[in-house]
């Protein structure tokens, strides 16, 4: 059986900078004085950074390169107060046909306390050989190694509250046009 | 140790039936991040004791968290 895990700490930082990427300031991950106030009486980790690594999971471990992730559930077991060293393991539970589905859990590297239990489900998408330069008297050679990005950021969106992906002209343009997307 | 398990079964909302001695934090469907820091709260409260962050990390189970409490005297 397929199996991967790798370490994470994480940090009160870290959780100021989910908060930047995502723009989720609740109170109760980035508010000390709010959070005392609470049942959990210090910041807690946002539950959606731990969604990321799940995503970290797929994308690089379990399938890895070809990944196509399709769905995920997490339950949240115990709160995550960081600082905080994390083991994040999964286990391929399957793939038959299209699809596979992978089980993973987030605990505490120290006492093993168990912090997330997740079920995520891909599928694998193709990656196209690199084209060939014209007239070349050898056929490029297909490779299976995983691939890096190679995309170059572009200028940014106009508009400013958007993070740029690479498919992100067409999405507006489909946004633009219709108004009822379907991501 | 009645008082832990009545605290068991109030913060994870138990059948009368349910073994609360076999309750595990892995298999009881009702145990998220705020049942867990509500455990944590009914234990200080009723026990009158303070746990920390290494005590709530090992409050993983009722049996675990009888351990724990034993550990300490109660």
């Amino acid at each position: 059986m397929t199996s991967a895990s790798f370490e994470v700490g994480v940090t009160a930082e870290d959780a100021i900078a989910f908060a930047t990427l995502s723009g989720d300031w609740n109170p109760l991950h980035t508010n000390a004085d709010h959070a005392v106030r609470t049942a959990y009486r210090r910041p807690v980790l946002h539950g959606a950074f731990s969604a990321g690594l799940i995503s970290r999971m797929a994308g690089m471990y379990l399938p890895g390169a070809d990944c196509l992730l399709h769905a995920m559930r997490l339950r949240f077991a115990a709160p995550i107060i960081p600082p905080a060293m994390l083991v994040v393991s999964g286990r391929q539970l399957s793939e038959s046909g299209s699809l596979g589905r992978v089980d993973v859990t987030i605990s505490d590297a120290a006492t093993g306390t168990r912090y997330v239990d997740a079920v995520y489900e891909f599928s694998r998408h193709e990656v196209a050989a690199p084209k060939a330069a014209a007239h070349t008297e050898n056929p490029p050679v297909r490779t299976t190694a995983a691939l890096a990005p190679t995309f170059s950021s572009p200028a940014p969106p106009e508009d400013s509250d958007v993070l740029y992906s690479p498919g992100w002209a067409a999405a507006r343009a489909v946004y633009r046009g219709h108004r009822s997307p379907v991501w | 140790m009645d008082k832990l398990k009545d605290i068991f079964r109030a913060v994870f909302e138990l059948a009368p039936t349910t073994d609360v001695t076999r309750v595990r934090q892995i298999s009881e469907r009702n145990w998220d991040s705020l049942a867990h820091v509500s455990l944590v709260a009914a234990i200080e409260s009723e026990f009158g004791i303070t746990l920390d962050a290494a005590d709530q990390l090992r409050t993983t189970s009722y049996q675990a968290t009888q351990l724990l409490l034993e550990e300490k005297g109660l």
